[in-house]
């Protein structure tokens, strides 16, 4: 049967996921050490330390999500299933890895120059992110006329949206959001507006980051969260590059992989954070987490 | 099954980590006072729309039908006309 591989954004970290990770087996202490390798023994701190706030830091938990994920694809026996893969805003690295286009080594240093990148202009930026449930996008659309700076960052599934705004509409913003009927609004704990037009200076200053690595031609279709569609060869690294600064398309990708067949999802990740979206966007879809097959 | 108040507040229960009725106030908010997670939340809007043969569209996705068991319990009823 045809799997899709999704791997998450940040958000998925959790407090101890390096203790957890290991205890998985051989596979993922191996990706750990290699980890440390390129970026240092902090990574390796920053992953065990019980209630490590740095694990909550944009620039590493991008770096931490990108080692867990790659622990659990590599452990995984089911690779060669995977017809297809997608992954979430910094997920996307780890997919383009497990597709065998980037090395292993080029993943970790081009998140972690993307997350300083965006820690930079996040604290220019004065801006902020606010979730949505349960709020149809006409309605959300109309909302946000009225706040012109703001825009949304996260199509996530059917009533389910970030929105980028600017630090001083955040509380006026959550109100007029409330007040349309939604089941919740809440500023994230992000610390800027990511995938939105506030990170336009992050996203100019990637692109010489990008322009250096070497990319291979995916061995499988990998979706882009900037069209929601798999690019074409070559074009690869326009949309790592345009990404930073444009909204993450990820219920149409699942609408786009759902017309291209794919119903089945497994999700690299020691927490589901991509499922809920996935199955609010296609309730036929059916969608496992790897740990739940990953090698002992 | 009848989508009863005690019907729908069992089915939510089902989905918490007490799995305990008691545990579900029917007038707090199902997401904002953290009775169920984004992903609980989906699962029972997938079992609603099995068990009461209903699809749930996405503009019906809002707090005035779904934030909590009253309000779930009630627009059940229209849905289904019983």
């Amino acid at each position: 049967m045809a799997h899709v591989g999704v791997f998450p954004g940040q958000g998925s970290q959790f407090s101890g996921l390096g203790r957890e990770l290991e205890s998985y087996g051989e596979v993922p202490r191996r990706v750990l050490d290699r980890a440390v390798e390129v970026l240092g023994p902090e990574i390796r701190d920053v992953m065990f330390e019980e209630g490590s706030s740095r694990l909550f830091d944009g620039y590493w938990s991008g770096l931490a999500v990108t080692v867990a994920s790659i622990a659990l694809w590599e452990s995984y026996g089911g690779k060669a299933e995977m017809k297809a893969l997608a992954g979430y805003s910094v997920g996307q690295f780890a997919a383009l890895y497990a597709a065998g286009a980037l090395s292993f080594t080029d993943t970790l240093n081009i998140v972690a120059s993307r997350g300083r990148l965006l820690r930079h202009a996040a604290g220019a930026s004065r801006s902020v992110m606010i979730g949505v449930i349960g709020l149809p996008l006409a309605k959300l659309e109309q909302v946000l006329r009225e706040f012109p700076q703001a825009q949304i960052s996260n199509f996530n599934a059917p009533g389910n949206y970030s929105v980028g705004c600017a630090k001083e509409e955040s509380r006026a913003l959550l109100s007029a959001i409330d007040l349309a009927g939604a089941i919740k609004a809440v500023e994230l704990p992000v610390e800027g507006a990511w995938h939105s037009h506030f990170m336009t200076a992050a996203k100019e200053a990637f692109g010489p980051h990008v322009s250096v690595l070497t990319l291979n031609r995916p061995a499988v279709p990998v979706y882009s969260n900037v069209t929601a569609t798999a690019p074409a060869d070559g074009e690869w690294k326009t949309h790592l590059v345009e990404h930073v600064s444009k909204p993450v398309l990820w219920q149409e990708t699942i609408l786009n992989m759902g017309r291209a067949g794919f119903r089945s999802y497994v999700e690299f990740s020691m927490r589901p954070q991509l499922a809920s979206f996935i199955k609010f966007t296609d309730r036929s879809s059916r969608i496992v987490q790897s740990v739940e097959k990953a090698d002992e | 099954m009848e989508p009863t108040l005690e019907n729908i507040r069992a089915m939510v229960a089902e989905l918490t980590l007490s799995h305990n009725e008691e545990s579900v106030p029917i007038d707090k908010n199902l997401i904002r006072d953290g009775i169920l997670d984004s992903y609980s939340f989906v699962e029972l809007i997938s079992n609603i729309e099995q068990r009461f043969g209903i699809q749930i569209a996405d503009e019906e996705l809002i707090d005035a039908n779904l934030g909590n068991v009253e309000k779930l319990t009630a627009f059940i009823r229209r849905k289904t006309g019983k």
